[in-house]
C-alpha cells in the first residue's frame, strides 16, 4: 500500500493550470508522540508526566502541559490543502500560509485573543500539527506561540519521511 | 446569556472567596500545618494542570473539521467555535480560583512554619 502510494505521488501528472506542489512523502505512519525525545521535551519546559495520548476525529498524537506553554503534537487526516481551503472559516481567528524548512505549512489560531497557535506541516495524505498555547499562570511569562510552534516544527521536520526515501 | 456564560458569572463570585481566605492568612487568622498546606496546594496545582489539558483538547476539537464540508457544516462549526470560546473563558475562571487557592494554602503553611521557627529560636535562646 505504502509503495503504491509513493509511486502514485511520485508519478502522478501535475494538475493542469496549477504548479505542482513539491513531492512530500507519506507521513501517515509518523508517531508524533515519540518524534521528540524526552530530553528535547524537557528542554522545552514540558512536564513529561503530563503526556496524554489523543485519538479522536481522525487526529492521533499526544499533548503535554509545561511551563510556559502547553504542547500538542498530532497527525491528522485533514491535509494542509484542506485546511487552506477553509482558511476563511469563522472557526479560525487567524490563518497564515508559511513553510517549515521549505515544507508547505500554515499556522492558525482558534482563540479570540490569538494566544494559541497550531503550526501545520504537509505530510502528503495527512497533516502534522505542532500546537502551542500559554500554560496558565498567576504571573504569566509572555509566549509567542506561533514562533515557538514554528521552532518546534523546524526541529521535527528533518525527521519526517522524505520523498524518494 | 448561554448556560456556559451563566456558569462563568457564578464562578466570578467564587473567585472572590480565595481573596478573603488570603486576607485571613495575611491577618494571621488562618494557618495550616505546613505538610497539610502543601498537599492541599498540590491538589489545586493538579486542577490547574488538568484545565490546561482540557483547553488543549478544546483547541484541537475547534481546529478540526467536524461537521462536513458544506454550508450547514460551516455554520455548525462556527457555532461550535463560539461555544468553545465561552467554555474556555469559563474554565479559565475556575483555573484562576484553583491557582489562587494553591497560593493561599502555601501562604497559610508558611505562616505556621515561620511561627514554629520563631518559637524554636526563642526556646533555644532561653536554654543556652
Amino acid at each position: 500500500m505504502v509503495v503504491l502510494g509513493l509511486l502514485a505521488s511520485g508519478c502522478g501528472s501535475p494538475t493542469s493550470g496549477r504548479a505542482p506542489s513539491p513531492a512530500v512523502a507519506d507521513a501517515s505512519r509518523v508517531d508524533m508522540c515519540t518524534i521528540l525525545t524526552d530530553a528535547e521535551l524537557s528542554q522545552l519546559g514540558i512536564k513529561l508526566n503530563t503526556r496524554k495520548p489523543v485519538d479522536e476525529l481522525g487526529i492521533v498524537g499526544c499533548q503535554w502541559v509545561g511551563k510556559p506553554f502547553t504542547l500538542r503534537l498530532e497527525r491528522g487526516k485533514e491535509t494542509v490543502a484542506a485546511y487552506q481551503a477553509r482558511r476563511h472559516s469563522p472557526t479560525f481567528t487567524s490563518f497564515v500560509d508559511n513553510t517549515v524548512n521549505g515544507r508547505t505549512g500554515a499556522h492558525l489560531s482558534v482563540e479570540r485573543d490569538r494566544t494559541d497557535c497550531a503550526q501545520l506541516m504537509d505530510g502528503g495524505p495527512v497533516s502534522l500539527t505542532v500546537a502551542v498555547a500559554p500554560a496558565f499562570s498567576l504571573s504569566p511569562q509572555p509566549v509567542d506561540s506561533c514562533a515557538e510552534a514554528l521552532r518546534i516544527a523546524q526541529m521535527i521536520e528533518p525527521r519526517l519521511p522524505k520523498a524518494g526515501s | 446569556m448561554s448556560s456556559v456564560e451563566q456558569a462563568g458569572a457564578q464562578l466570578a463570585g467564587v473567585v472572590q472567596q480565595p481573596a478573603s481566605l488570603a486576607a485571613a492568612v495575611a491577618a494571621g487568622e488562618l494557618w495550616m500545618e505546613a505538610g497539610v498546606a502543601e498537599r492541599a496546594a498540590q491538589r489545586c496545582d493538579q486542577a490547574v494542570e488538568d484545565i490546561d489539558q482540557w483547553v488543549s483538547s478544546v483547541h484541537r476539537l475547534t481546529q478540526s473539521r467536524k461537521f462536513g464540508a458544506n454550508e450547514d457544516g460551516d455554520e455548525a462549526a462556527d457555532r461550535f467555535a463560539t461555544a468553545a470560546q465561552e467554555y474556555i473563558n469559563t474554565i479559565r475562571n475556575a483555573q484562576r480560583v484553583f491557582a489562587n487557592m494553591a497560593a493561599t494554602y502555601r501562604a497559610a503553611g508558611r505562616t505556621i512554619n515561620e511561627t514554629d521557627s520563631a518559637s524554636e529560636q526563642m526556646f533555644r535562646s532561653w536554654f543556652q
